[in-house]
């Protein structure tokens, strides 16, 4: 993988000398190739922690999918698109980078490794925009949208699809009324999963079917009940075998079935909503936050590429970077974060931009120095692309699977 | 003590294993003593080769260093493949009882068994409700079952089964007692304060016997005053579980003196307690906490229990608690109607 | 790549040669801060151990206080004031006792102390890989331990004087967290345990990617893969296993946290989650964990094994091939955990499958040991006390799992007290005592001091007897039905004895007998312990190899220079024992041809 000569200080016997050789190791060649195994494997342990969201992913799509089909609507796929088109983009500058180290082109590598950066203030940018969109239509996760834990007691947040229902209650249509199958199962146990009405106390178990709360002692397959009991789900999913199996069984539907979509949701569909929006926010929060990790080893990096003599600028460069996309967030996003966004976000740029003209014009100043990364070190460029490619690829998967598929 | 059960049908309690007590425990134990044998056999010749070796190898004079045997690929080969081949007994047997446990033979008569925190209770195929587990003798019993909160697992050691007990699904399954008896239930999966006390028992009767109880069960007032049928639901919901007569509190407020009295709030307030809020606290618990306990403990009741149900569970209160003066008792010892009596419940649709 | 002749000083650091025999690693810098911040792989080994071992102390307090409980079995049916507080104390007890145990102490213990110890030595290297790494992975350790240390003292002062604290106090869900138990109702701190498991986790998983990277790139010239000690097989199996597995418990961990905190149901089935995916997270990552304990276990005892037979190992690459089949296979068989759960009869054929093939390699080491032993010269000093007594309960507890992985036999047996059984055998009596076994063998190695051989052998009495004391009964209660994580249990059936004219209440005669049992048990660890404390004080100096093996670091001074050696040794057969001979003034091995012998008998 590399293509760098062997160390000719060795030949020289200077191995000694060499400032980045580690005193237990023998070569920098060994110690390059052990930090390249190590960073893959380190990466093979993220891939894992991934996975196990997708498998977390691929079990509710399975046992959900029609609110997953409907849901997904709520994501807007340009924005998607361009965060795609972003990272790939960053990938290809952080790549072009270490290429650059590899060859000793010092001004090319900071400027790459900077526009990097660039994309990745770009990609959290189109994210935040995306977050807030959700925030503004309550499509968030968790107790703030789910009537059973009742956190505090206090009246739970209507959410999006709650409030499309009320409206359509108001007008006096009946929710699932336009062609969704109604449920099979007439009973609901009570331990039924089904969410009570809105306003009712946050306790779920009340069965809002009084009717019956144990079911018929003749036992149908197809009568299970579970998670999907009284949703559009149930209807289209039917047991393969006798043995209903509540939760997992096989989904089929009736060829030419139209997708469930957002006029006639059942309540528990409304519900279950913000099942989907807890593993979007996961996924994509969870990515966000090694796309933040990404960037500050890349930041690191650059850094030290740029040496002693740059630090006056490049230092400063990170609140000032931070400001400006503060106030670029404050810019783009409506609502009452803009004002606070654009005050500190200026505030934080224009600090920076005085540290570093008073660094700049009274520091002392630095000679220049040996540039750190050449054709014999490269070994954190490296790394750092290395990383920044797993953040990319993550999202490479989880686009198509969150915003693309139906 | 291992013929026994390979002899026997109806084996009695041995050291290691449970009395057998459905079609299942025989071929259970028998691939249990299987099992138990290989292990004995080969816990002695691993340990005693050791100890021997220990023995006959100390180093003495004579005995100083080891020859340089690395290595015997027959003897590899052999003791791998010999294990393989007993392990592989053993699973397919293994497979194939498990497969007997799974598959019910048809005509099994279906039980629901409602697991919740801390209690069990079972529910007939006539719509009557107990929290013992009655079966038949030598009929088949598929016994499906569901959670209310956490998940619990049915234990019978004498029946040899378990299966989990999950919220949000049915499991289910199913065994063919063949010595009537009473054995122990147990809740073998853990789930908070109570676990170990949720303890019932299934009693195999003979036909006649279990009609009867079904008949009982299907109507537990029946024959009762409100004030015993009050009582006799207090066991069979499962109330005990929580709620002592006692006057001591436990998971939940004890019910002596309840009746009549200002009952202090989680919020603050102070609510009488009377008729409207017993019914209220059955269906709808978390709708008014009593001060120094924990909303969403206790399970909802809201279609579990008829108005009438819950009119003999308030005469049960009324007779426990000092607020009534015992000439107020009148109507709480009149029986209970028979009319009303029969499972035109919501338990039975 | 070149081979560093050694005696020139490498690296820009600036090490000093020292010609004094007394300059150590552990004299070679003063100062809390020198340990701390230290990149030497030996002291954080020591660090790890003291933290380690604090752990197992407080997870072994709480496993006798939940022990001395049971002596009573409480009032069974009683709906008091008094028993509600006893059943919640004491699944506050069980629970602490499992995390700490799994988390804090049989994951890291040999991996951490004695792979980090020993691992660079056996290659005749100078350190791991990435020395800086390893560093953070202990550092890791202890912030995460923090999050159990906030959680024992929140449980300790809410139980003595209701203080409340934010995030719930204690831990009461079992170590096994199951949902929707541990998302919606437990009363303990889940969060602050998931958090903390979370970093634990990531220490585990850097050691793992450490030890990769050093195995595959600081082997010496001439050790090639299969002319590595069986030691260095045993930790590079488990660091692949930690590597890939441990990721897996991580995003289990936050996804429980997260739904916890915020109810977003995964998990719950009133949001239409579904816990039992939960169980198959969970077990993906643990049971993979406990071959992460026992294999670097089964690999100290291959190195033992040959040291006090004073024989080669037999059939070595079996024994490397076990543990790599060992590795892999133990990610195929997590369902065996879940056979009641309701998964499919196919699922549970599979795993159960798979199941028994994992039981052949590990019968594979125990007949290879056996074979080592076998026409060998064997010294019954403390290190082979302590791997004869981990043969004994190895086979016991990995015979009684063929019980468990037998489907219609683990129907009746699961969640009672044959498992808890099965797993202390495999867990305690199988990691731990490889465990003991390591620390004794390498102590003189670290601290240059011989331990009081009276007082160890005692301690592994009672210890071992301690054992089968507290976990043979329990097998018993098992079959019989005592169901576990009981706070209470009724008397159980009246079994007759002979000898006794009257039979015994089994479940309480079980429990008794394990309560006495583990007081025996406890104080022979406590022995040991002691032995090593007084060893530091007053033991006789140490031989720099007092066991005559040929791995490679004992090719150096015990304790070793801060560079691990002084000149560097040439990898050879690691189990070739011929030219070690006794020298009883020095009560050590030493071995003219060995490369060490020639430098210092030059000078």
């Amino acid at each position: 993988m590399s293509t760098v000569e062997t160390n000719s200080a060795t030949a020289h016997g200077h191995d000694n000398h060499d400032p980045h050789l580690a005193h237990h190791f023998d070569t920098p060649e060994q110690q390059f190739q052990s930090a390249k195994l190590g960073m893959w494997v380190f990466l093979g342990t993220e891939i894992l922690m991934f996975g196990g969201l997708f498998c977390a992913y691929s079990v509710y799509r399975h046992n959900h999918p029609d609110v997953f089909a409907v849901a997904h609507e709520a994501l807007d796929r340009t924005l998607g698109a361009i965060n795609t088109l972003v990272l790939i983009t960053s990938s290809l500058t952080m790549a072009w980078a270490v290429r650059c180290a590899q060859l000793g082109q010092q001004r090319a590598l900071r400027w790459l490794m900077a526009v990097t950066l660039i994309g990745g203030y770009g990609f959290l940018g189109i994210k935040a925009v995306e977050y807030h969109t959700k925030w503004e239509h309550n499509l968030f996760f968790g107790h703030w949208h789910n009537t059973y834990y009742g956190w505090d007691g206090k009246q739970p947040v209507k959410g999006y699809f709650q409030e499309e229902l009320e409206n359509k209650e108001a007008n006096g249509e009946q929710p699932g009324a336009n062609g969704s199958e109604a449920p099979t199962a007439p009973e609901k146990a009570p331990a039924a999963p089904a969410a009570p009405a809105p306003a009712a106390a946050p306790v779920a178990e009340a069965a809002a079917n009084p009717a019956s709360s144990i079911p018929d002692m003749t036992f149908q397959p197809g009568s299970a009940i579970d998670g999907n009991a009284g949703t559009n789900d149930q209807a289209k999913i039917v047991a393969t075998f006798a043995d209903p199996r509540g939760v997992a069984p096989h989904y089929a539907t009736p060829a030419g079935e139209p997708a469930v979509n957002v006029n006639n949701l059942t309540p528990p569909d409304a519900e279950r909503m913000y099942t989907f929006f807890a593993v979007y926010f996961f996924m994509t929060g969870l990515h966000g936050l090694h796309v933040v990790i990404g960037m500050s080893v890349i930041y690191w990096v650059l850094l030290r590429a740029g040496g002693p003599q740059r630090k006056a600028y490049l230092v400063p460069a990170a609140p000032i970077s931070v400001g400006l996309f503060l106030t670029y967030l404050g810019i783009i996003i409506p609502g009452p974060s803009r004002l606070p966004l654009l005050v500190i976000g200026i505030s934080i740029a224009v600090a920076g931009a005085l540290w570093a003209v008073l660094w700049s014009t009274f520091g002392s100043r630095v000679p220049a120095a040996e540039p750190e990364f050449g054709p014999n070190y490269f070994t954190p460029v490296d790394l750092a692309g290395l990383y920044w490619h797993l953040v990319d690829m993550v999202w490479i998967f989880l686009f198509p699977l969150l915003y693309l598929i139906h | 003590m291992m013929w026994h059960s390979i002899l026997a049908e109806n084996a009695a309690r041995t050291f290691w294993l449970p009395e057998q007590a459905s079609t299942v425990a025989p071929d259970v134990d028998n691939l249990f003593y299987f099992i138990y044998w290989i292990n004995v056999i080969f816990t002695i010749l691993v340990v005693g080769l050791m100890v021997w070796f220990m023995w006959r190898y100390r180093h003495r004079k004579g005995n100083e260093g080891g020859h340089h045997s690395g290595h015997n690929n027959a003897l590899e080969v052999t003791w791998t493949v010999i294990p393989t081949i007993i392990v592989g007994v053993i699973y397919y047997w293994g497979f194939k009882g498990f497969l007997n446990e799974v598959v019910e033979p048809p005509g099994a008569m279906q039980i629901k068994a409602v697991g919740q925190m801390w209690k069990w209770q079972f529910v007939y195929p006539n719509g009557g409700v107990s929290d013992e587990l009655h079966v038949p003798l030598n009929k088949p019993v598929r016994m499906v079952l569901e959670s209310q909160d956490v998940i619990h697992a049915l234990f019978i050691p004498a029946f040899r089964v378990k299966k989990d007990v999950v919220p949000g699904r049915y499991n289910r399954m199913w065994f063919q007692a063949t010595k009537a008896g009473t054995y122990d239930i147990f809740c073998a999966d853990y789930c908070g304060i109570g676990h170990s006390i949720m303890h019932t028992t299934a009693v195999v009767d003979d036909d006649k016997h279990f009609a009867d109880f079904l008949e009982a069960a299907g109507n537990p007032l029946k024959g009762k005053t409100f004030i015993e049928g009050g009582k006799a639901l207090y066991q069979m919901y499962g109330c005990s579980a929580c709620h002592s007569v006692t006057g001591e509190k436990g998971i939940g407020p004890s019910w002596k003196d309840v009746y009549g009295s200002d009952v202090p709030l989680s919020d603050g307030t102070t609510v009488k307690a009377d008729d409207a809020y017993i019914h209220e606290s059955i269906e709808d618990p978390d709708a008014k906490i009593v001060n120094g306990f924990q909303k969403g403990t206790m399970p909802v009741f809201k279609g579990r229990l008829n108005d009438q149900r819950i009119e003999a569970i308030t005469w049960y209160l009324k007779s426990i608690s000092s607020h009534v003066p015992s000439s107020e008792l009148a109507k709480g010892n009149e029986l209970v109607p028979d009319k009303n009596a029969k499972s035109e419940t919501t338990e039975k649709k | 790549m070149t081979l560093n002749t050694g005696a020139i000083s490498t690296g820009h650091r600036g090490f000093h040669e020292s010609h004094e025999h007394a300059d150590n690693y552990l004299t070679h810098d003063r100062g809390i801060m020198s340990w701390l911040f230290t990149l030497d792989h030996k002291r954080i080994g020591v660090m790890y151990m003291i933290a380690v071992c604090t752990a197992f102390f407080i997870g072994g307090m709480f496993a006798i206080m939940l022990r001395t409980m049971l002596w009573h079995p409480l009032d069974y049916a009683a709906n008091t004031a008094a028993a509600t507080r006893s059943y919640e104390l004491y699944n506050h007890f069980f629970t602490l006792h499992g995390a700490v145990m799994v988390f804090m102490f049989m994951v890291p213990a040999i991996p951490a102390i004695l792979g980090n110890f020993v691992l660079p030595m056996q290659l005749g290297a100078k350190d791991v890989a990435f020395p800086r790494l390893n560093l953070l992975s202990f550092w890791l350790y202890c912030t995460g331990s923090v999050f159990f240390l906030y959680l024992l003292f929140s449980g300790i002062t809410h139980a003595a004087w209701g203080w409340h604290w934010p995030g719930g106090y204690g831990l009461d869900t079992g170590w096994t967290f199951y949902t929707p138990y541990s998302s919606s109702k437990a009363l303990g701190g889940v969060v602050p345990a998931t958090l903390g498991i979370f970093i634990l986790g990531f220490s585990s998983i850097l050691t793992g990617v450490n030890f990769v990277a050093t195995i595959h790139m600081l082997r010496p010239v001439g050790m090639t893969w299969f002319r590595m000690p069986l030691m260095l097989w045993a930790l590079y199996s488990t660091a692949l296993i930690q590597i890939l597995a441990t990721p897996v418990l991580g995003i289990t961990v936050l996804l429980l946290g997260a739904e916890r905190a915020f109810g977003i149901g995964i998990f719950d089935p009133r949001l239409g989650g579904d816990p039992v995916l939960f169980q198959h997270f969970f077990w993906f990552y643990s049971h993979p964990a406990v071959y992460i304990m026992i294999l670097p276990a089964m690999g100290v005892i291959s190195d033992v094994m040959v040291a006090f037979s004073r024989k080669s190992i037999f059939g070595y690459s079996f024994v490397a091939a076990s543990s790599l089949a060992i590795a892999l296979l133990s990610f195929l068989v997590w369902g065996h955990h879940m056979f009641v759960t309701g998964m499919s009869p196919l699922t549970n054929a599979v795993f159960s499958l798979i199941t028994f093939c994992i039981a052949i390699p590990s019968a594979v080491k125990v007949f290879n040991w056996l074979g080592t032993m076998h026409g060998g010269s064997i010294r019954l000093k403390t290190p082979m006390l302590y791997a004869m007594g981990f043969i004994f309960l190895f086979t016991i507890g990995g015979l009684t799992g063929l019980f468990l992985g037998s489907l219609s036999t683990d129907i009746h047996l699961t969640n009672t007290y044959f498992i808890v059984a099965h797993f202390h055998y495999v867990m305690m009596g199988s990691t731990l005592f490889g465990f003991m076994v390591g620390m004794y063998y390498w102590w003189p190695k670290m601290f240059g001091r011989m331990y009081s051989e009276k007082i160890a052998v005692t301690g592994f009495l009672l210890a071992f007897i301690g054992f089968n004391l507290t976990f043979f009964p329990q097998f018993i209660g098992g079959t019989q039905g005592l169901p576990r994580r009981y706070a209470s249990y009724t008397d159980g059936p009246m079994v007759h004895v002979p000898f006794i004219n009257h039979g015994v209440p089994l479940f309480v005669t079980v429990h008794r007998m394990s309560t006495v049992g583990a007081y025996t048990l406890g104080s022979g660890l406590a022995l040991a312990l002691l032995s090593w404390v007084l060893s530091l004080k007053f033991g006789p100096k140490a031989a720099d190899n007092p066991w005559g093996a040929n791995t490679l670091e004992w090719q150096t001074t015990s304790p070793p220079p801060h560079d691990n050696f002084k000149y560097t040794p040439l990898a050879g057969d690691p189990y070739d024992l011929e030219g070690w001979t006794y020298e009883p003034d020095t009560n050590g091995w030493v071995n003219p041809a060995s490369q060490w012998a020639t430098v210092s008998a030059a000078h």
